[in-house]
């Protein structure tokens, strides 16, 4: 275990300085090519300030699998939501731009270590053409790419039963935008692939996935007005990270038995392709906002906590509060796949068909959640969130289930407080 | 006498100060807004949703091909809360949050912040790129005026 918490620690500081080095070449190539203009660079930031508290015992509730830990019982907790973002914007002509974003926040290390969100080269030579490269973060539904963005959210934070099925959306690459105007909109088209470079997954307390270096494609087609817009989004990725569960594989095969290998299989995940489908819609006239998230991921593998997930959101501004409402929902089939093996035959084999089912389980993630909150927009530029959730849990995989000798179904309030800025 | 010209003095600032409430009650109206841009912009008018696609960043462009230089005046000037309000229907928090999105993931910046009417006014003559709302009081001929809104 040491050796695996070096090499993990070796490969996070090797990312941290890759990606420092990107964001430097980035700015020197900046500074390089505006030398002999006097540069308009401008410097933004946001952030949230969040407290969160439930009483459920055996369940740390969090947003996300990026966070290493979440709020436990009982305990007014700060680090769940809470997040620092700066951000740099450097134009360097009429049509090239840079841009760079770090931010802290919990990680999967259960530390605050700034990470580089984006770090991009971006060209718009036309009314329609866009061309990015460097460090993006995919965006298969409205709003995909803006979870961290606390003010841009009518809710405290975003739905977790559909953000909380991936750990990031960050990836080194490229993408291509083509927009044309139609009618009184504007349809926007977005194709981008690259290497992803999210870090560590932690899936389950003893179940981490890491996604750095999976290769990633997708893209999406996009029809907006000044009242609403509608999304349809694809991405495929081919996760290239370790077994964490090499071991345990290598035991089920030498068992031989079909059975043994279907497990070895399900658990299996290294080289296998995982595609995602969503479809979302927003709708804002005047004072009522109005959200929708439906997606459907699908994999080879049962060792990935995928399938339907959806979220609805709908608020109504008077003056300066926004009461809303919130609904998600998660839903992983349960397929189980077993050694074929007896436990009662040997000690060995009831542990190992323990392993095999707790990581299976582990994955999976069936809940829902209903919200209702609102918003206090206090000045410019900072709101306040009130908002209470009831949390239905059948499988835990976006929460944390850190003890589930309690029964698989569980229902419990989540209160949350959060203050947003931008600046 | 004295006691009767102090009780009508009362009675006329009771009066004078209902009459306020009142009219602040109902909403005493804004100084209309219009749109403008400069005189060789290549541009006569706009629709309000040109004007909004501008301003929401839907569009780069203005109609003549010149790339859009689209100002706002900064913070909650009463100005930018009606230019908004009266164009997309949305406070301020709302259009900071809309930017905010689209800022942050790099997709579009939002329009470029200046102090107040008269910058707005030097901008505008000096960038034919620009565009940007005033007062309609304020108009002379330094800017066109391409949409007027309704309040």
């Amino acid at each position: 275990m040491p050796v695996v918490l070096a090499h993990r620690f070796v490969a996070a500081h090797h990312r941290t300085r890759v990606t420092a080095a990107c964001a430097c070449a980035v700015l020197t190539f900046a500074t390089t090519v505006k030398a002999d203009d006097e540069p308009r660079v401008s410097v933004a930031g946001f952030g949230t300030l969040g407290a969160l508290y439930h009483t459920e015992q055996g369940i740390e509730y969090r947003r996300d699998p990026s966070q290493g830990r979440g709020a436990q019982a009982g305990t007014l907790d700060f680090g769940t939501d809470s997040r620092l973002g700066l951000q740099l914007n450097a134009p360097l002509s009429a049509s090239l731009e840079v841009m760079v974003q770090a931010e802290t926040k919990l990680t999967s290390d259960n530390d605050w270590t700034p990470e580089i969100n984006w770090a991009v080269l971006k060209y718009a030579p036309t009314d329609w053409l866009t061309l990015s490269v460097g460090r993006l973060n995919f965006d298969p539904f409205v709003g995909g790419n803006s979870r961290d963005i606390g003010y841009a959210w009518l809710t405290a934070r975003p739905p977790i039963e559909v953000f909380g099925s991936m750990n990031s959306q960050r990836f080194d690459g490229g993408e291509v935008v083509l927009s044309a105007a139609i009618g009184e909109g504007l349809l926007e088209t977005k194709v981008y692939g690259g290497e992803m470079t999210g870090g560590e997954a932690v899936v389950a307390p003893s179940f981490r996935i890491e996604f750095d270096g999976s290769e990633l494609i997708g893209g999406h087609i996009e029809y907006s007005t000044a009242l609403w817009s509608t999304r349809i989004g694809v991405s495929h990725g081919t996760i290239e990270s370790k077994n964490p569960s090499a071991d345990l594989i290598s035991a089920l095969r030498s068992i031989g038995t079909r059975q043994s290998f279907e497990s070895a299989k399900a658990l299996n995940i290294e080289g296998r392709h995982v595609t995602e489908a969503a479809l979302s819609a927003t709708y804002r006239p005047g004072p009522l906002q109005a959200e929708l998230i439906v997606s459907h991921a699908r994999s080879e593998k049962a060792a990935l906590p995928l399938g339907d997930r959806a979220a609805a959101i709908v608020g109504y501004r008077f003056h300066e509060l926004t009461p809303y409402a919130a609904f998600g929902i998660a839903s992983t089939e349960r397929t189980l796949y077993v050694t074929g093996i007896s436990s009662s035959s040997s000690p060995q084999a009831a542990g190992l068909n323990d392993a095999v089912e707790r990581i299976q389980r582990g994955a999976w993630a069936n809940q829902r959640s209903w919200g209702l909150g609102v918003r206090y927009d206090a000045r410019e530029k900072l709101a306040i969130k009130a908002q209470v959730d009831v949390v239905d849990l059948d499988d835990a995989s976006v929460v944390l289930e850190t003890d589930a000798s309690a029964g698989r179904e569980r229902t419990f309030p989540v209160f949350s407080l959060a203050v947003d800025f931008i600046f | 006498m004295r006691d009767l010209l102090s009780g009508v003095c009362h009675r006329s600032r009771a009066i004078l100060l209902v009459a306020a409430l009142f009219a602040s009650a109902a909403g005493v109206a804004a100084e209309p807004l219009v749109v403008v841009v400069n005189p060789a912009s290549g541009v006569e008018s706009m629709t309000r949703n040109e004007v909004a696609s501008v301003f929401m960043a839907r569009q780069r462009t203005l109609a003549s091909g010149v790339t859009a230089l689209p100002l706002d005046i900064a913070g909650n000037a009463p100005e930018r809360q009606q230019f908004y309000e009266s164009l997309v229907g949305k406070t301020l928090p709302e259009v900071n949050a809309y930017w905010a999105r689209l800022l942050f993931t790099g997709r579009a910046s939002p329009p470029q912040q200046v102090a107040d009417c008269a910058e707005v006014i030097a901008t505008v003559a000096a960038n034919k790129s620009a565009i940007a709302y005033i007062p309609k009081s304020r108009v002379d001929s330094r800017v066109r005026v391409v949409l007027e809104l309704a309040q």
